[in-house]
Order: C-alpha cells, then structure tokens, then sequence
C-alpha cells in the first residue's frame, strides 16, 4: 500500500515538474524549489529522473553579467513530447508542431480554396501527426465531445469532424473550438493566467465564445454568441431564428472591414458612430446574458471584436451594467488578449499539453 | 489606498477652481478622471503632480499625509506624469530615451548592452510588439510609439502612480487602441492609473472607476461595471445623475 | 513568465553561423546600412564621398599632390582647424555657437609664447598656461550664457572681438613672438621614430578590434540583436589596413634631399589629433555627459524633466570647446614657430566651423560627431592644400570653401527634408 501511494505521488511531483518547466520555461532547482513547495532533495531526484527518461535537460544558464558563477537551468526537452496544432478558418489551415516548452518545431499555412478542410489537414501536417503524442484540432463554430454542431463560418451542421480526421490520418483527434482554444491559448501563455473562469469571446465570420475553467476546455464550454437572440421576432438570419446578434448587429455585415468603420466613426462620420455605438449595445446586451449565464470573471474581445470593444466600450459596458446582477458585475474584467491572431493556434497546443502531462499523473 | 486626495481646494484670485474635491486611487486600477473644459481636470492633476500647490486639503500617499510642492516631490513618491511630446529626445533612441537621467553605468562607461536588454524586458512584459527596433531614433516613431516610449518610461522607473492627460488625443484610430490596452496593462501590472480624456468610449475601455468633476467640484465617483454612459454625460453635464450627483448646501439640488 | 508558443513576433536575433547563412547576416546589415542612408541618416557618407573626389581630382591635375611628402604637409596645415573643429562640435550638439574660438585659441597661443620666450618658463608650464586660459575662457563664456541666458551668439562675438584685443595687448600692440622651444616645436613638426609608428599603429588595431569583440561578446550573450561577427571583423581589418597603409606611406623618405637632411615617420600631430578624437569620441559617445549633451542638444525640455543637470552640461560644453581652442593654438603656433596677432585669426574660425558643418554636425542642434569634425577637417584642408598647388589665388580658394561648405549644408538640409518624410524632424 505505502510503496504505492509512494509512487503515486512520485508520478504526480513529475509531473508537476514538467508542467511547471513547459508553461514557465527555463529554471534554476531554487526556483523550482520555490515554486512547486517541495525540498530541494527532492527537485534534485526528480530532475535526474526525468532527465534519464529524456523529458529534461540540464543546462549552464547564461550569465548574468554579474559575478558568481552560472547557476545549472533545467529545462525541457523539446521532442521528448509534440503535439500537433491545427487552426481551421474559412479560407485557411494553419498548422503547427509544438515540443515541450512551447518550442514550434514545424509550421506552416495553406489556402482552403474550396477543398474540404480535412484533406488540407491531412497534407499540411504531412508525417508529422503520426508521431505526435496529440492532435488538436481548432475550429469556429460549436463544438461538442468531438463533432461541430453548428459553425456559421465553415457551414457545417452536426459533422463529426474527430471521425473524419481520424480516418484520413489514421490518429485520434481532439476538437475545440476557436474560442476556447484561444481562451486556453491566453490563460496559460498570455495574460489571463490569474483568471479562474475565463470568457474569450471571438469575431470571425460568425461570433463565438469559449469558456474556459482553470485554463481548462470544458464540454459545454463552447458558446453560440452570434445566435443569442437579442431583439425578438428581430430581423431573420441565416440560422432560421430572428434577431441573433449576428443579423441585428450592424457593422457584423461589413465586420472584416472594421477598421474602417472606426476610422470613419474616428473622423466624425455620424452614422458610422451610430452603427457603431448601436453594434456595441447589442454586443453588451448578448454578453449580459452570457454572463447572467456562466459567472465568467474576465471576458477577452478577440478577433474583430477587440476593434469593436475598444471603439465602443461605453455602450459595451452600458448595456452590460443594465443588463447584469451587480454580483456578477462586480468582479469582471473586461481586457482584450494579447496572443493576437496566433492565441487560437497556441490554446489548441496548450490543450493537447494538457491531456500529455494529464496522462503522467 | 496609493492615493487620497481629502477635501482639495484651489483658488487663482478670486476664482475658485477646485473645491473641496476627494478622491482616492488604489494600486492596480484605472481611475478616469472626466469634465467639461474648465471644470478642473488640468488644475487638479497639476496639483497632484506638485505644479500647484493646494489652498486647502490633504493629500495622503500610502496613508500618510504629504506635501507636494514640486515636481521633484511628485517623483520622489513615484508619481509620474506622462507628458505628451515634451518627454522624448527626437535624436536619441528608444532605449536612450527610456533611461534618460537614469542611464546604467559600469564604472563610468555607459552600460548600453544592459539597458537594451531591460528596456526589451520591460516592452514585452507591457506585450508592446509596435516597436520593432529598439535603436531607431524617437523621430521616426508614429505618435502611438511615442506615447507608448513615454509610458514605457514611468513602468521602467518603478513609478507607482503614472497620470496621463489625454494621451489619446492626438493619435489615430489604431494607435489610440495601442496606447488604451497599454494603459489597461499598466494597471493589471500593479501601477495605479490617473487617466484624463474627453472620449467616454476610452474611458469606459479602460477605468475601473470613473471620477465626474463639474465646475470644480466632484460631482461622483463611480464603479465603471455600475456606470451607463448616459449617468457619466449628465454628471459631466449638469453635475447630477439621478440619485447621484452633487446636492446643494440645504440638500436640494441644484 | 509568458512566453508566447508561437513566437512569430519573437525577434529571433540573426544568428551569425559559418557558411550561407552568414552571408546572408552580412548582406542583410549591408541592406540595413542602405536603408538607414536612403532615409536620411547620411552620417559620415558626403563627407567621404567628397575626400575621395577631391583626392583624385588634385591628383589627376597635380601629381604631387599625392606625393608622401604633401600628404605629411596637409596633417601639418589642416591639425589646428581639426582640434579646433572638434571642440566646436560639443556646442554645435546643443545648437549654441563658438564665434571667439580662433581668437580664443590666439589668446592662449600668446599666453603660452610669453611664458616660454619672455619669462623663459620650462614648456610643460607654458603648455599648461595655455590650456589652463582655454578652460577659464569657457568657464566665463558658458557661465555668460547659461545663468545669465545672452544667446551665445552676442557672447562669443563679443568675446571674438575682445579676445583680438587681448591677443594685440599680450603681444606689445603687435610683435611677433618667436618660439624657439624644442619640444613645443616638435608637436607639429616632429615626427615619430619609425617603429614607433608601428608600435603606435599596432596598439590602437588591437585596442580598436578588443572593444569591438568584446562588444560583439557581451550582445551575444546578452541575445541581443547583433551584427554578423563577419562585419565587426572586417570593420576591424578595414582599419587596420588604413592604418598600416597609412604608417607605411609616412614611413617612406619624402626628403627632398634625404643626404642632407632625412624626413620619415608618423608626424607627432598625427599621433596627438588621433589620441584627442579617440578620448572626445569616447566622452560622446560611451559617457553619460556625452549621453546627456545629446538630450540637451535635442530637447532640453525633456533633458530638465529627466533630471539632466542642463546648466553643467552647457557650461561644460563651451570649457572643452574652448579647451580644444588653446590645444588648436599651441599646435598652430607650434606649426609657426611663432605667435603674431594673426594666430587664430583671419579664417580660421570660418573653416573650423565650416569643418564640423560639412563633416554632418548640423547647427540646429542635436547632431554631430567627433568623427565628422576631423573629416570635415581633412576636406577643408585637401582644398586649401590641392588649390594652393595649382597656383590659385587666396581668393579662389575662399570661393571655393565656401561653396563645399553651402553644399555640404544642403545635403544636411535635404537629409533632413528626407527625413522628414519619414518622421524625423
């Protein structure tokens, strides 16, 4: 009994160890002495055990410039442990290869140009998706246990996409959607990391968000933004329902192009002012329900909704603080990410991290 | 509380500017301070930043009540006020502007490499990625560099309490979005943020807590999450929003 | 701690590996360099340009031109505008003016041709006299213009006239002082043994390459962006193939008559003007004073908000131009063999400043390197020397200075103008 439990804790101080190395990189025993609250010994034994199984190296730090000698950094090991990213948008694929650490190892991009997206997915990652520890996919729209229920941007409905794409790459595959990725992505390599209940909101083609719980995807996570009805028996959009946020939302028609609509509002123009300011009630009444909903404590505006919060942030925040229990209000942050266009790409690479280091337990 | 400013008041002659205005500001938020020209924005910041001095009230920094008769005592308490274009050297670059009067020494040379390094360190912690060559001389940045050099340098020298007069105010769309989640960042990273601007949309991006001055006196301070902007334009208008606002001496409005 | 994982925007620094890639690190700095030039950071560029034509344009109608012996000459003629130039640069950075400094430099040329003739005083007291003068003329003219705020131009024009007072009533309304001091006669007129040129020539290689490496060092190790170690190498041999050619040339016999009377070696001026530009350039460029002379030159406002010390940067500014003034007259009059009340008069100031403008320090302030001053030097004494052989009148020779300075003032105009365009004021 007590060599187990023994050995159960070793398994889980290793893997603490790798976790704490991947997300906060390059450290020295002290330091990692101080941040996992175990005895030095202890950092020592495990260090040397992982480095023997080759998930860790040693290294001489480089100096500081100051006298004394350079302290020894553990660090990982990039290839002891890849996963492969995938980022699905309307017209492209992006791919990366991520080690251990966060190093990007391979990536690359391609152009949809009409095909079906799980052959781009099968050339782009070439070899490479065979080899990696995990395969996840990121895609706009709402994704549950593995299948795209509903993604205005790619047009799908109810396509088990974990399927497809094992059977045309002859691996298992994870599938999140953008908004959550992005949401992982800015948790554990951005600027979220302090937030306990995260809500990214993404602005593509269609409007998405993403819960995510501890920086971790949740099933049900995945939210339908665009499709919260936010003036009843409203105009009819695409999805069969009136008065979703995307068809009553004025600048969603042109929002590719909103840089332009700020610029106009920014130089006076009044009715690009009003659109804006009307798109921005409309968004805060949609979050006050999302909010009313699931309790987030911090809300990110991704893609072109971070143009449209900062451009519209009183009205935003107005039609939120109308709309909103003051509890619920109270203590949310509303910022905007600072992974840019790359979050989604890194979260899916930050959840596949996930399952690896789950599975050292 | 970083900050607290008790019943400040400020006469030019005759004219009473400021009267009996509090307000307190805490490390790690964004405090917008709004008005109508001439409701005492400029004067009450100058009185912060030791250009005036106070005709009646306290200021406290930390809880302990200070006099701040200068420039020099605003910076010896870590207050800084970023100035719009009279801070940088357009012939010096980034990082020569950045520790100008401070610069880093190995005995008496110039530690060049290390100032580079820390001023790196310092823009990404900010997650600054518009300024690409930190050699580049001050003269060929955009307005939205500039002012992100400017605010860059109160973060480097460990300010505690950065003020920003309508930083925005002479800059593009894209660059005043720049300067607005840098100035979000700035607070989340601990620094306590005056921020002073005309724009309610700026202000509701970026404040924690919104401050209404009307005609010299603190109409209301405000939790932004519990603000419209509609209660914001009629305390900057009329001094009252509702049940809040200004009352008079017998408890009418005015 | 949050490193992004898909560093695009990371600046990985160009990593200077053997083989392509590191070509390719050279051709991207070479790149760069051309960048910085077509958006108006013209630097030291005119100026090269401009000594390149001259040579070959003197050498091609006056072969002798390009003989050892006149290229020794020229350092002889061209070093008291050079020190004078390069004091001259420390106020022209913060956009004030000297005009009392070729007087200034005559002031302490007599001072010191008194103490060693009249009172027969031991050299190093003379020499010391005279650059003790040159600092307390500074002291006075900075003082003048920082606390009492009188533009420095009415300062020193004021001071311009006085000091030709001063001068006449040193040197008894108007004799002439000959110098007969060996060693002050040597400063520039000795030359150096030749291995000691060698000597000399090897020391600054292997000081010049040791800052360079160890710089190049401490930004690798730093990851900081770096050029390709191929670049810093070949800086270092370009120079150490300048100076080496150089030492070689001055090295060769240019007597006329080596039986009677043998000319070789590096003249000692060569060897002062070099150590002068290697201190003032360091104080520029790797000093905070030099840091701050910049700031103040470019924004005093923002200097004062700094907490520059502005006044002592300024005053100090005019003691080491009117420093380099007294160093400029004990050269010249070192030169002459004599001090007349004529030393440090006439052009000397307008070629002086006329020296620093066309090497790029611009008279708005904000600008200007040692550097420039002795290339701006060499250009006005290529031409005064290139004329004068072929037989040209004083006349002409003025002409023709001034019209290099005009144009080396428009192309400072335009590189500005350019720059402009681009953000730069």
């Amino acid at each position: 009994m007590a060599r187990t439990g023994t050995e159960e804790l070793r398994r889980r101080n290793r893997a603490a160890l790798v976790e704490q190395l991947h997300r906060h990189g390059p450290q020295t025993r002290a330091e990692l002495t101080e941040a996992l609250g175990l005895n030095r010994s202890t950092i020592g034994a495990l260090a040397a055990d992982l480095a023997e199984s080759g998930y860790v190296q040693e290294t001489t730090g480089r100096s500081t410039g100051s006298a004394g000698r350079p302290s020894t950094l553990a660090e990982c090991v990039p290839k002891a442990a890849t996963v492969t990213a995938v980022e699905v948008r309307v017209d492209r694929v992006r791919f990366a290869l991520v080690g251990l650490g966060g190093e990007v190892l391979e990536r690359a991009e391609t152009e949809l140009d009409g095909a079906d997206p799980v052959d781009a997915i099968e050339t782009v990652t070439g070899g490479t998706a065979r080899d990696a520890l995990e395969a996840v996919a990121a895609v706009p729209g709402l994704v549950d246990a593995g299948s795209v229920a509903h993604s205005t941007e790619l047009g799908w409905t109810g396509r088990d996409l974990a399927a497809d794409l094992a059977a045309a790459t002859g691996r298992a595959w994870q599938v999140v959607d953008t908004a959550t990725a992005a949401a992982v992505g800015e948790w554990s390599r951005g600027d979220a990391h302090e937030s306990t209940k995260l809500l990214y909101l993404h602005g593509g083609r269609g409007l998405t968000a993403g819960l995510v719980v501890d920086g971790r995807a949740q099933r049900g996570g995945s939210i339908q933004l665009g499709h919260i009805v936010v003036e009843p028996g409203g105009r009819e959009c695409a999805c069969g329902l009136r008065g979703c946020l995307e068809a009553e939302m004025e600048v969603f028609g042109y929002a590719e192009d909103i840089e332009h609509a700020t610029l106009a509002a920014g130089m006076g123009d009044a009715a690009a002012r009003d659109g804006l300011r009307r798109s921005g009630e409309d968004l805060g009444r949609a979050l006050g329900a999302v909010v009313t909903a699931t309790g987030p404590d911090e809300i990110l505006f991704g893609g072109w909704l971070r143009e449209l919060y900062l451009a519209t942030a009183a009205p935003v925040r107005s039609a939120l603080a109308e709309t909103t229990l003051p509890h619920l209000r109270s203590r949310l942050r509303l910022r905007t990410p600072v992974l840019g266009d790359e979050g989604a790409l890194i979260g899916a690479a930050e959840t596949g991290f996930a399952t690896v280091i789950d599975r050292m337990r | 509380m970083l900050l607290e400013l008790t019943g400040i008041s400020k006469r030019f002659g005759p004219v009473e500017v400021l009267s009996d205005v509090d307000l307190a500001i805490d490390a790690g938020e964004v405090c917008a301070l709004v008005g109508d020209n001439g409701a005492g924005k400029s004067t009450l910041v100058k009185c912060v930043a030791g250009i005036h001095s106070v005709d009646g009230g306290e200021v406290r920094v930390d809880g302990e009540v200070r006099a701040i008769s200068s420039p020099r005592d605003a910076a010896g308490l870590g207050i800084e006020v970023v100035y719009q274009d009279l801070a940088l050297c357009d012939n010096l670059d980034v990082v020569e502007n950045l520790f100008l009067g401070r610069e880093k020494r190995r005995g008496i040379l110039l530690d060049d490499d290390a100032m580079e390094q820390l001023a790196a360190e310092t823009l990404s912690s900010l997650a600054v990625r518009t300024i690409r060559n930190l050699r580049q001389p001050v003269a060929s940045l955009s307005g939205g560099q500039r002012q992100t050099v400017a605010i860059a340098k109160a973060v480097l020298w460990n300010s505690r309490l950065v003020i920003l007069d309508e930083p925005t105010a002479a800059l593009g769309v894209a660059q005043t979005r720049q300067v607005l989640e840098l100035i979000r960042r700035l607070a989340d990273q601990g620094l306590a943020v005056l921020y002073i601007s005309h724009n309610l949309n700026d202000v509701f991006a970026v404040a924690d807590r919104i401050a209404a001055l009307y005609l010299g006196r603190m109409a209301a301070v405000l939790d932004a999450a519990d603000t419209t902007q509609s209660q914001v334009v009629e305390l900057i208008t009329s001094g009252r929003s509702g049940q809040l606002g200004l009352t008079d001496q017998n408890g009418v409005r005015p | 701690m949050t490193t992004p994982v898909l560093p695009q925007d990371a600046e990985t620094p160009p990593a200077a590996p053997a083989g392509p890639g590191a070509t390719r690190a050279v051709l991207d700095h070479a790149k760069n360099y051309w960048a910085e030039v077509r958006s108006g950071e013209v630097g030291a560029l005119p100026a090269v340009a401009g000594i390149i034509a001259l040579c070959v344009f003197f050498g091609l109608s006056k072969p002798v031109f390009l003989s050892v012996g006149n290229l020794a000459n020229l350092f002889g003629q061209g070093a008291a505008v050079a020190c004078i130039a390069m004091g001259l640069v420390f106020v022209l950075i913060l956009g004030e003016i000297d005009l009392s400094a070729g007087f200034a430099s005559g002031v302490c040329a007599s001072v010191m041709a008194v103490i060693l003739t009249d009172w027969g005083l031991h050299w190093s007291l003379a020499i010391g006299a005279a650059l003790a003068t040159g600092v307390v003329i500074g002291l006075v003219l900075g003082t003048l213009v920082v606390k009492l705020g009188i533009p420095s131009f009415v300062v020193t024009l004021a001071a311009f006239l006085a000091f030709q007072g001063i001068v006449l009533m040193i040197l008894d309304e108007g004799s002439n002082i000959s110098i007969n001091d060996e060693t002050v006669k040597t400063i520039a007129g000795g030359n150096l043994e030749r291995w000691q040129g060698w000597v000399l020539c090897a020391l600054t290689i292997a000081a010049f390459g040791a800052i360079q490496v160890q710089r190049w060092r401490r930004r690798v190790a730093r990851s900081l962006v770096h050029e390709p170690i191929a670049v810093v190498l070949a800086r270092i041999g370009a120079l150490g193939a300048l100076l080496a050619a150089g030492v070689f040339l001055l090295n060769l016999e240019r007597s006329a008559n080596p039986q009677i009377i043998s000319l070789t070696g590096v003249p000692v001026v060569v060897a002062i003007i070099g150590g002068l530009f290697a201190v003032w350039t360091f104080v520029l460029h790797r000093t905070r004073f030099g840091r701050h002379l910049y700031a103040v030159g470019g924004n005093p406002e923002a200097a004062v908000r700094a907490g520059v010390n502005v006044d002592r940067v300024r005053i100090a500014a005019f003691v080491i131009c009117s420093g380099m003034a007294a160093v400029g007259g004990v050269v010249a009059a070192s030169r002459a063999a004599s001090v007349d009340p004529n030393t440090g008069g006439s052009n000397v100031l307008l070629l002086s400043v006329g020296a620093a403008v066309i090497g790029g320090a611009s008279l708005f302030g904000g600008k200007g390197t040692v550097r420039a001053a002795l290339l701006g030097g060499a250009v006005v004494a290529i031409i005064n020397n290139g004329m004068g052989l072929m037989g040209l009148s004083a006349g002409v020779r003025f002409g023709v200075t001034g019209a290099v300075l005009l144009l080396a003032a428009g192309v400072d105009a335009m590189s500005r103008g350019r720059g402009k365009l681009f953000g730069r004021h």
